[in-house]
Formats: structure tokens, C-alpha cells, sequence
């Protein structure tokens, strides 16, 4: 028995996560020129890291499944 | 035993494959720290395979069918058996066992002890025969209770079939031997005389046993973290029916937030362990203050991990001991929440008081305060607890059974430990009895007393469950009256010891501390003699005790219900839980509906 | 209630069975997480944020670009399955466990370099050998479990309604990415 591709959501799906995949280029860019350019860029790169551990968790690693039944 | 024999054999070839690869790719001597680190880590993966996780697990992942091991009866307890029971009489047996070899190492030293000078033991010999008696008593306290009962009891007691994670659960036990084997062979390579805190920069010059102590104190954690993860899911995802987190049996609460620290801290000891294995071996500096490093370094991360480990020993003892009250005394047990809001308190706290044991390590001054200050407020959880404890004896029918006397002298040596423990929380005094006998006698009354007590109380009350068969009741007072007194009588004078200044972790000391010493000593020896009288009864008792009946004690949690011992997957059908485990002589109370076992059969 | 015993069991295995291994898989992160936490604390008690002058800024940063790359094709593997594309999914999990190998290439480059400049007797070349030992090694693992999965799909396992083996290795392999977002700043940026 051959699988049925389900091809209109598979690329809605795939779509938000290149969509997601672009944030995370652009925050780890900002991230890149913040530290090349400032003298003390902690305060600035925690929140960067933040937001991209988020993005991370939530979108790629589903982790409010965790917290949810089934799928 | 074939699979135990496969293991060893490619355990060995694991080891010696990987020792003379280091050798060959880059020269010296099989017994440089590199060869041996190698040399484990194949010798473990070797050890695992042979044992059954190529057989029962990793075949899977090429596609390949699994072939659990079918072995039945007791060849099962020598093999990757994934049943919850089996796995946790494992541990039983496997961490008495060791607990009576560290005893053994302890009547040595003590003998050492027993009059001033040095009679057979090196200043050198005694340090690494305490050392390895330290490690080992201090897994046997952290995997005993959990390890045995945490795997044996919690799947019975919220009515599952077995664990989360059966196949985990196997490795996370046989991940043990090689520990044990890791450990006991370290005097090959002059054993390691650091205590079991392995404080650098000792431990990063010493012998080459100090890195088989790392390696195998390393694998014991990934044992501990797995066993701690299947325990939180177990808990978390396969209560029965109506077994809300608030009718939790209360051994079950100790087990959970034990696995939870366990499963958080233990990585800190693995971290600090792996940054001296990468001092020895990979040529870094994280402890040699010359380049940089800071040796303090590894105290916060040790103590990090080594402070909850106390609670990681003790919640599930807490647990064990109410259970073993609440149900000889024939009362609800008394303040169910406000115990597990101690519990609570405890995991919270546990992780912020770490540097207690470093008052005089130099660390900065202003830390002193509040770390005093948040060791001390532990008392208020642990007040709560025992307050659970007391208020269930009051006035409760008690039942006089061994356990019951193990419970008071729990009790007893309880309170003494977290009485001495506040003078070792407050800086001033702190700083007087540091390193001295007085913090020997302290984690003795609460490891021992406290964790140890449980394990032996713990493996009387659930005796008859697990084999079918009662032990003798007589005896099994003796044993209680001789351990409690005997235990006293060693660790009493070592307080005084102490506030006098004897220093630990030496073979030797001045006549002024003579009596004393001497004194220990013989009761080391009578104590020792006691644990003759406990196996003999048990082991006496497992083969030709009267049938024990599914429920001697009358009792009302899950386990009880079932035949003794349990059969495979416990529960042929899911009980269906409607009320408190714990309302003795509450009139109409139930705690589980027990009809739906007749109905559901085809 | 004509359900028999064993039919009752797999009913209630269906159950608790996704949650169970989710909750496991995400509390073996939580574990992981305090181990990266310890090296990670490591190199602020002993170095602060200091950092040499000599790292290879490029080169970090663009093998960062690289690992954040395979997550997108991670992501996008277990998206295909989960929709019953297995060519879909074979295809990124090659392309995923192609970008782990490069990632690891360009750090095995980048670490013989860094070697020179501060060798692991300085205490900055400590933890750099720590935490990119560290991290290499749940790369090189990451990659192990990848190929295991890639094995499997090809043989025929996995289906839209049973495929925890992908979302497992994949939520591992996220997880290794989600530890590089905390690294790469630690060690290049601060
Ligand atoms: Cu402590």
C-alpha cells in the first residue's frame, strides 16, 4: 500500500517553517554585526538568544505538544 | 547466564580493543589516563551490547526484529529483562550487596582506628579504603531506595503496567555493573585517594585509579539521570484512572521529586567530573590556577549536584517511611499536603544551598550569609514532613511490626541529623567543625540513618510482597533494636570527636582521642555483627518463610491488591481509583473500585 | 463494555504512549540542558567575557549558518512524512545529515586553527576545547541517529500516523542547533 501524500499541507507547513528558518537567518545576522560593532554587547545578545531559542522550541520543536494529548 | 557471560566476555574485548588502539595511534602505555578512558568507554558499549541492547533494542535500528531474551524464573534477574519487578529486585540485591561490602571497608577502618598509631594501614592505604568505602555508600544511598523500590513499587502503587520506558529502565540497571567493576578495579591503577568529592587539584595529579573513578561515577549518573526520566514520565503519563495527583501514595510523591533532581542535577557532578578527565587527559587548565583555572570551580559545580543528591537519597526514604507509618498505625496519614508541599520545598531549596560546604573554602565573604541563611530555612520543609510523620503516630493503632520499629529509630536518627546540621549550616561554628569527625557522625545520621534505615525497613514491609513469603518477625525486632542502638553507639562519640578537633580522612591521631575511637570501634564490630542476623533472617526466610498472603499488613494502596508476588504486567485489567489511599477507619472510604477486574475478561 | 483485556491495554497505550515519549524526550533535554548549562558557566566563572581577538569570526558564523540550514531540512523531513512524502523525507534527511558533516568539517577546520592561537593550556582554550568537544560530540551523534533514520525510511518504516523515530531524531537534532544559538554567542560574541 503506497502512502497518500497530503501535498496542500505539506506545503503550508513547509512554508512556515522557511518563513521561521528567515527570522532565525536575520536575528543571527543582527546578532553577528551587534557583537562586531559594540564594545559590551551582553544585555543586546541575551535577548537575541532568547528570541531564538523560541523560535526554535516552539516552531521546529513543538514544545507546546508537550503539554497537549495526541497530535 | 549466557548473556552475562557474552557481556563480560565482550566488556573485556571492548576494554583491551580500545587501551591498545590509544596505544598504537599514539604510543605509551596501556595504562595512561587516555588508554583507560578509551578502554571504558568501549569496554561499557561492549558490556551493553553483550548483555542484550543489541539483541532486545538496537537490532530495531537497522530495521532488524528485536529478540528480547526469553530466559524465564530466576536466570530473568541475569538478563535485559524490561519487567519493572525483576529490575527493581535487581537493585535490591545488587545495592545490599554493596552496601555490605562498604560496611565491610568501614569495619576495616575502624579497626585501623580503634587505638592511636598506625597499625596496618598507611596514612596512604586508609585514605583510598575510605574513598572507595565513601563512593560506594554514597550510590548505594542514591540508587538503593530509588533504584529498588522507585522501580519496584511506583508502577504497582499508581496502577500501570509497567514503566515509561521499559528498555531504558533495563539500562539504566545494567549501566550499575560496570560502575561497580570500574570502581573495585581501580586499585590496578593505584586506586584514588581523594574521598568521593574528588576535589582537584588532587584529583587532577593523582593516580590513574582516579580516572577509572571518573568514568565509572560518570556512567553511574547517565544510570541515575535515565532512571530519574522514567520515573517523572511514569508518573506523569500512566496514572490509572482516577489517580488524581492529589491521591499520589505518598512514596510515589518521594520517588517523582527525587527522579526530578536527579534528573537535573546529576549532570553538574557529570561536568565536573568530565573538566578533570579533560585536565588529565586533553591538556586544559579549568582547575590549575598557574594558567588561569580556578579549583573552586569544581566545589560550586560538585556541591551543586552533591547537596540535592542528599534529597536524592532521602525524599524517596521519606516516602518509604510514611508509607511504612501510615499504614502500621492505622491512620490517614497526617497532613498529606503540607508533606508533599515539603517535598516541594525541598526540591526548591535543595538547589540554592550548595556552598554550606564551602564556608572555608576562601570563596568571596558575602556569600557566607545567605547561604546560611537558605540552608537553614531547609528545616522548615523537613519540619513538614516530619510533622507528617509524628501526626500519624499520634494516637494511631500502632501495629508492632519491624518496620514500625525501624520507623522510630528513623525517627530518632533523624532528628539528630537535622539537629547537627545546623551547626554545620551556621558559618561560626561551621568554621570550627569543618573536616572534623563531627560532619563524619552528622551525614552518617542522615545517610544512614535517614536513607539507610529506609532501604532496610523498606525491604521488611515489602518483603512479603515481593517474594511471597514472610520473614520472622522476632528476629526482624532483634535486627531493629540492635541496628538502632548499635548505630548510636558507633556515631554518638564520633560528635565529640569532632567538637574536640579530630580531623577526618586520617589514620592516625594523638592519645587525647583514645577512648572515644576505641569505643566506636567495638561497636563498629557489634553493629557490623547485627547484619549477619538481617540477611540470615531474609535470605532464610525468601526460600522457606510461611506464605505471605497477598496483603499481610491489611493495607490499602495498589500493590496490596494484587496476588504476592505480583504477576507480570501487574494489573490484568486497569484498576479504577476513587479515593484516598491512606482513610483507615474512615467510614465508606475506598481507594480503588476493584469490580472492573471480574467484568472485562473474554 | 465486550472490549477484551489486551484490546483495553492498546487502547490505553495509544493513549499515553505519543505524551510519554514526548514528555521523556523533552525531559532528556531539560537534563541536557543543565550539562550544557555547567560548561556554559564554566566559561564565565573562569574567563568572564573575555574573548581572544584571533577567533574566526567568518568561519563561525558561517558554519552557524550552516547548522541553522539542516534544522530547516530537518523540519522540513519530518513535515514530509508526517504528509506521507517519503521521497520528501529520505531527501532531507540526506540533506540534513550532508549539513551536519559540513558543520562538523568546519569546526574540526576551525578548532586546529583556534589551537594554535590559544592552546588548551590557556583558560579560554579550555573551555573553547570543552564546549566545542561538548557540542561536536552531540553533532556527531545528532548525525549517528539521523543516518539510523534515514535507514529505516528507506527500508519502508515510518507512516503519517507512526513516525515518532523522525520526530524524535529530529527534535534531537533541533536540540542540538537550539544549544549552538547559546554557544556561538558564549564563545564568539560576548
Ligand atoms: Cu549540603
Amino acid at each position: 500500500m503506497t502512502m497518500q501524500v497530503d501535498a496542500v499541507g505539506l506545503r503550508s507547513k513547509a512554508r512556515l517553517g522557511i518563513r521561521v528558518a528567515g527570522w532565525l537567518a536575520v536575528l543571527t545576522v543582527v546578532e553577528y554585526f551587534v557583537a562586531v560593532g559594540l564594545d559590551s554587547p551582553l544585555v543586546w545578545l541575551l535577548p537575541l538568544a532568547a528570541a531564538k531559542g523560541w523560535l526554535i522550541m516552539r516552531y521546529f520543536m513543538h514544545v507546546n505538544e508537550v503539554f497537549e494529548g495526541g497530535h | 547466564m549466557r548473556p552475562l557471560i557474552r557481556a563480560v566476555v565482550l566488556g573485556l574485548v571492548g576494554y583491551v580493543a580500545g587501551a591498545w588502539l590509544t596505544v598504537a595511534v599514539r604510543g605509551g602505555s596501556p595504562s595512561d589516563d587516555v588508554a583507560v578512558v578509551f578502554g571504558f568507554i568501549l569496554g561499557l558499549i561492549g558490556w551493553l551490547m553483550g548483555i542484550g541492547v543489541w539483541n532486545a533494542w538496537a537490532r530495531e535500528w537497522f530495521g532488524l526484529p528485536a529478540k528480547p531474551d526469553q530466559a524465564t524464573g530466576w536466570k530473568r534477574y541475569f538478563t535485559f529483562n524490561t519487567d519493572h519487578k525483576v529490575i527493581g529486585i535487581q537493585y535490591l540485591v545488587t545495592f545490599i550487596a554493596i552496601l555490605l561490602l562498604g560496611g565491610a571497608m568501614a569495619l576495616v577502618m575502624r579497626m585501623e582506628l580503634a587505638r592511636p598509631g598506625q597499625d596496618f594501614l598507611t596514612l596512604d592505604a586508609y585514605n583510598k579504603l575510605m574513598s572507595m568505602h565513601g563512593i560506594l555508600m554514597v550510590a548505594t544511598a542514591v540508587a538503593g531506595v530509588l533504584g529498588a523500590f522507585g522501580n519496584y513499587l511506583v508502577p504497582l502503587m499508581i496502577g500501570a503496567r509497567d514503566m515509561a520506558f521499559p528498555r531504558v529502565n533495563a539500562l539504566s540497571f545494567w549501566l550499575i555493573p560496570p560502575v561497580a567493576i570500574g570502581l573495585l578495579s581501580a586499585p590496578l591503577l593505584g586506586s584514588f585517594d581523594t574521598g568521593w568529592t574528588a576535589y582537584p587539584p588532587l584529583s587532577v595529579v593523582n593516580q590513574g585509579g582516579q580516572v577509572l573513578f571518573i568514568l565509572a561515577v560518570t556512567t553511574f549518573g547517565l544510570s541515575s539521570i535515565l532512571g530519574g526520566l522514567n520515573i517523572v514520565t511514569t508518573v506523569a503519563t500512566m496514572r490509572a484512572p482516577g489517580m488524581t495527583w492529589g491521591r499520589l501514595p505518598i512514596f510515589v510523591w518521594g520517588a517523582f521529586c527525587a527522579s526530578i533532581l536527579s534528573l537535573l542535577v546529576t549532570q553538574f557532578f557529570a561536568a565536573s567530573l568530565i573538566l578533570i578527565l579533560l585536565d588529565r587527559v586533553a591538556g586544559t587548565t579549568f582547575f590549575g590556577a598557574a594558567a588561569g583555572g580556578d579549583p573552586l570551580l569544581y566545589q560550586h559545580m560538585f556541591w551543586f549536584y552533591s547537596h540535592p543528591a542528599v534529597y536524592i537519597m532521602v525524599l524517596p526514604a521519606f516516602g518509604v517511611m510514611l508509607e511504612i507509618i501510615t499504614h502500621l498505625a492505622r491512620k490517614p496519614l497526617f497532613a498529606y499536603k503540607a508533606v508533599v508541599a515539603g517535598f516541594w520545598g525541598i526540591v526548591g531549596l535543595s538547589t540554592i544551598v550548595w556552598a554550606h560546604h564551602m564556608f572555608t573554602s576562601g570563596m568571596a565573604e558575602q556569600l557566607h550569609a545567605p547561604f546560611m541563611a537558605l540552608t537553614e530555612a531547609i528545616s522548615i520543609p523537613t519540619g513538614l514532613v516530619f510533622l507528617g510523620a509524628l501526626g500519624t503516630l499520634w494516637q494511631g493503632k500502632l501495629q508492632s511490626k519491624t518496620p514500625l520499629w525501624l520507623a522510630f529509630g528513623w525517627l530518632f536518627n533523624f532528628a539528630i541529623g537535622g539537629i547537627t546540621g545546623i551547626y554545620l549550616a551556621d558559618v561560626a561554628t561551621d568554621i570550627h567543625l569543618q573536616d572534623t569527625y563531627f560532619v563524619v557522625a552528622h551525614f552518617h545520621y542522615t545517610i544512614v540513618g535517614g536513607t539507610i534505615f529506609a532501604l532496610i525497613a523498606g525491604s521488611y514491609f515489602w518483603f512479603p510482597k515481593i517474594t511471597g513469603r514472610m520473614y520472622n518477625e522476632r528476629l526482624g525486632k532483634i535486627f531493629a533494636v540492635w541496628l538502632t542502638v548499635g548505630f548510636n553507639l558507633v556515631f554518638i562519640p564520633l560528635f565529640w570527636l569532632g567538637v574536640n578537633g579530630l580531623n577526618r580522612r586520617v589514620a592516625d591521631y594523638p592519645e587525647f582521642y583514645a577512648g572515644p575511637n576505641a569505643f566506636a570501634s567495638v561497636a563498629a564490630y557489634i553493629l557490623g555483627a547485627g547484619f549477619l542476623l538481617y540477611a540470615g533472617n531474609l535470605l532464610w526466610s525468601a526460600r522457606r518463610g510461611p506464605a505471605a498472603g497477598p496483603n499481610p499488613w491489611n493495607a490499602r494502596t495498589l500493590e496490596w491488591q494484587l496476588p504476592s508476588p505480583p504477576p507480570e504486567h501487574n494489573f490484568p485489567l486497569l484498576p479504577e481509583v476513587v479515593g484516598h489511599p491512606y482513610d483507615y477507619g474512615v467510614p465508606g472510604s475506598v481507594h480503588a473500585a476493584q469490580e472492573a477486574a471480574e467484568g472485562g475478561e473474554e | 463494555m465486550a472490549l477484551s483485556a489486551g484490546a483495553a491495554h492498546e487502547r490505553a497505550e495509544a493513549m499515553w504512549r505519543p505524551r510519554a515519549n514526548r514528555l521523556g524526550l523533552w525531559l532528556f533535554f531539560a537534563s541536557e540542558a543543565f550539562l550544557f548549562a555547567a560548561f556554559i558557566s564554566a566559561r564565565f566563572v573562569t574567563s568572564g567575557t573575555d574573548k581572544p581577538d584571533t577567533l574566526n569570526q567568518p568561519l563561525a558564523l558561517g558554519i552557524t549558518v550552516v547548522l541553522l540550514a539542516s534544522s530547516i531540512s530537518a523540519y522540513l523531513a519530518e513535515t514530509s512524512i508526517a504528509h506521507g512524502d517519503r521521497k520528501g523525507l529520505i531527501r532531507y534527511l540526506s540533506i540534513t545529515i550532508l549539513l551536519g558533516l559540513v558543520f562538523l568539517v568546519g569546526v574540526v577546520f576551525e578548532f586546529r586553527e583556534a589551537m594554535e592561537y590559544f592552546p588548551p593550556g590557556t583558560i579560554y582554550g579550555s573551555n573553547f576545547v570543552a564546549l566545542i568537544g561538548l557540542h561536536g560530540f552531540h553533532v556527531f551523534t545528532g548525525i549517528v541517529a539521523l543516518a539510523v533514520a534515514l535507514g529505516l525510511g528507506k527500508k519502508g518504516h515510518f507512516e503519517p500516523d507512526d513516525y515518532w523515530g523522525v520526530e524524535g531524531v529530529v527534535k534531537y537534532w533541533h536540540f542540538v542547533d537550539l544549544a549552538w544559538v547559546i554557544i556561538y554567542p558564549t564563545l564568539y560574541l560576548f
